[in-house]
């Protein structure tokens, strides 16, 4: 890792960093000798935790630790970041395509087990809005990483129509304890362990419900997954869902499994295909053959290949809500512990 | 104040792979990405290229499953292996950009010639793929963006990709 002289004046610093294209377009701490050295805690920072695309650099921990630091993360932060990195270049992840992509993509990072509260990382009020400093500078320097090491600037190789603001921050965890199932790593790894899961997400989009019952509460959300512009509708992709601590009371005392519900999102988030333009139409049949083998007009087209990559994640205050973040598409979500 | 630099400082020694020998006398594969509007430029210039010289023929036409995906291993095996020429689109969007230089770079990789086709729009992320990659040389073809058009416009472009092969196949291998 090279080390530059830029100016002292804090602002002056920022402006600089942004001018040389380091930047995201908000102020970043900058990254002094001592405070990389403090985020790498000893760890050897060359050694590499992926190599990414486009760029075909290796992201080393010393050049991930300079990302954390000018994210604004705290100390100890760094084995998060790093297993983010991680997951997002697993070719499951399709990082090539998610960083090039016109499509706003990014990579949402979810948190599980203790590494939650070790890193004070919110789940409950605002988890996915502003105050969650700790929620905002992990998912900050997670994408700084990306853009930075794998060089995917936007405008540049970053080719995203009109990108979204979460693509500057995008990272929450999950609720476990107000879930009624077990917690989404769980379904790689043991529920005890940390873990940060990584999902190629292109917006979000609040869902208010104020149901009491189960059955016309998950309509509802079938009824948001699917839409005849959606990414998921043309990929079959891995549509996330926040479900609000009061729908997941809804479904849980309903005696809903996480499967009962994937199944019945699966078989009812669907958009007929005369919704969609020849086009979108030409395209699934190329790249959903399997699933679709003939597409008439009114064949029901759904949002994802399999009922389980619809994601299901408690997280939230009270409240009638619950948000989805429609997914880039033609990517898996992947799940790896923090070391 | 001194900071460290968030950036790689070098990908390394960037070492130029050779380019195969450019020629048309022969075989002239494709490999689609299904792009709407590609199919139609490829077989305009296919017809264009083999009515005008009769020691060339249409080869292999290989249809990638998924734009934003690699094609298959295989699929690379059998257009390098039996033809002089491999027609690879088209980059008009991001991911299908990328996935489809990375094709032409894995088939200029075994030796065969490799012409890329995409959008003005995408050419700069075209080469910012093959570059590292140490294919700065690929002979990529730029033609006017969106290429879902009107056939007038896709017969152009169409033009446009055989007459830089024409070209092309007439001039040294960088």
């Amino acid at each position: 890792v090279e080390l530059v002289e830029i100016a002292d004046d804090p602002r002056a610093a920022w402006l600089e960093i942004e001018e040389r294209g380091w930047g995201d377009g908000l102020p970043c701490v900058p990254p002094v000798a001592a405070l990389v050295e403090d985020m790498l805690a000893g760890a050897d920072p060359d050694e590499i935790v992926a190599n990414l695309p486009p760029s075909g650099a290796d992201a080393t921990l010393g050049l991930i630790a300079v990302n954390t630091v000018m994210a604004g993360c705290l100390s100890g932060v760094l084995p998060a970041v790093a297993a983010s990195v991680r997951a997002a270049a697993d070719p499951r992840f399709n990082l090539l395509a998610v960083q090039t992509t016109t499509n706003p993509a990014t990579e949402v990072v979810i948190v599980n087990g203790p590494a939650r509260s070790s890193l004070g990382l919110v789940s409950g009020a605002s988890c996915l809005g502003n105050g969650a400093s700790a929620n905002r500078t992990l998912g900050r320097a997670v994408r700084l990483s990306l853009m930075n090491i794998g060089g995917a600037r936007p405008g540049k190789a970053d080719r995203a129509t009109h990108g979204f603001p979460g693509k500057v921050s995008l990272c929450f965890s999950e609720a476990e304890e107000a879930s009624p199932w077990e917690p989404l790593h769980a379904r790689q790894l043991p529920a005890e362990m940390s873990a940060v899961t990584v999902v190629a997400g292109s917006g979000t989009l609040n869902l208010m419900d104020m149901a009491s019952d189960a059955e016309e509460l998950l309509r509802g959300m079938a009824g948001a997954l699917a839409f005849s512009m959606s990414n998921d509708v043309v990929y079959g992709g891995t549509p996330v869902l926040v479900i609000g601590p009061d729908h997941a009371r809804v479904l849980g005392e309903a005696g809903l499994s996480r499967k009962d519900v994937q199944s019945f999102l699966f078989e009812h988030a669907t958009v007929r295909a005369s919704s969609l333009s020849a086009e979108n139409r030409g395209f699934i049949a190329g790249v959903r053959s399997d699933q679709y083998p003939a597409i008439r007009s009114d064949t029901a087209i759904g949002v994802t290949k399999r009922p389980d990559d619809i994601l299901l994640v408690v997280a939230g205050a009270m409240g009638p809500h619950t948000v989805l973040i429609p997914s880039y598409g033609d990517s898996r979500a992947v799940t790896v512990p923090i070391a | 104040m001194k900071i460290r630099t968030p950036v790689p400082s070098s990908l390394g020694d960037s070492l130029l792979q050779r380019s195969a020998r450019r020629s048309l006398a022969g075989e002239i594969a494709v490999l689609d990405n299904t792009k709407p509007g590609f199919a139609e430029v490829a077989n305009a210039v296919l017809e264009a290229l083999v009515g005008a010289d009769a020691t060339r023929r249409r080869g292999l036409y290989v249809t990638k499953g998924n734009p934003t995906r690699p094609a298959e291993e295989p699929d690379y095996e059998r257009l390098s292996s039996g033809a002089v020429a491999v027609l690879v689109g088209a980059g008009d969007c991001g991911a299908c950009t990328s996935w489809s230089v990375y094709d032409a770079v894995e088939l200029a990789n075994r030796g065969v010639w490799t012409v890329y086709v995409c959008t003005e729009i995408f050419a700069p992320l075209a080469r910012s793929i093959a570059e590292p990659r140490n294919r700065g040389n690929l002979d990529i073809v730029v033609i006017p963006h969106p290429l879902a058009a009107s056939s007038e416009e896709l017969g152009a472009a169409a033009l446009t990709v055989a007459s830089r092969m024409e070209m092309l196949a007439t001039s040294e291998a960088a």
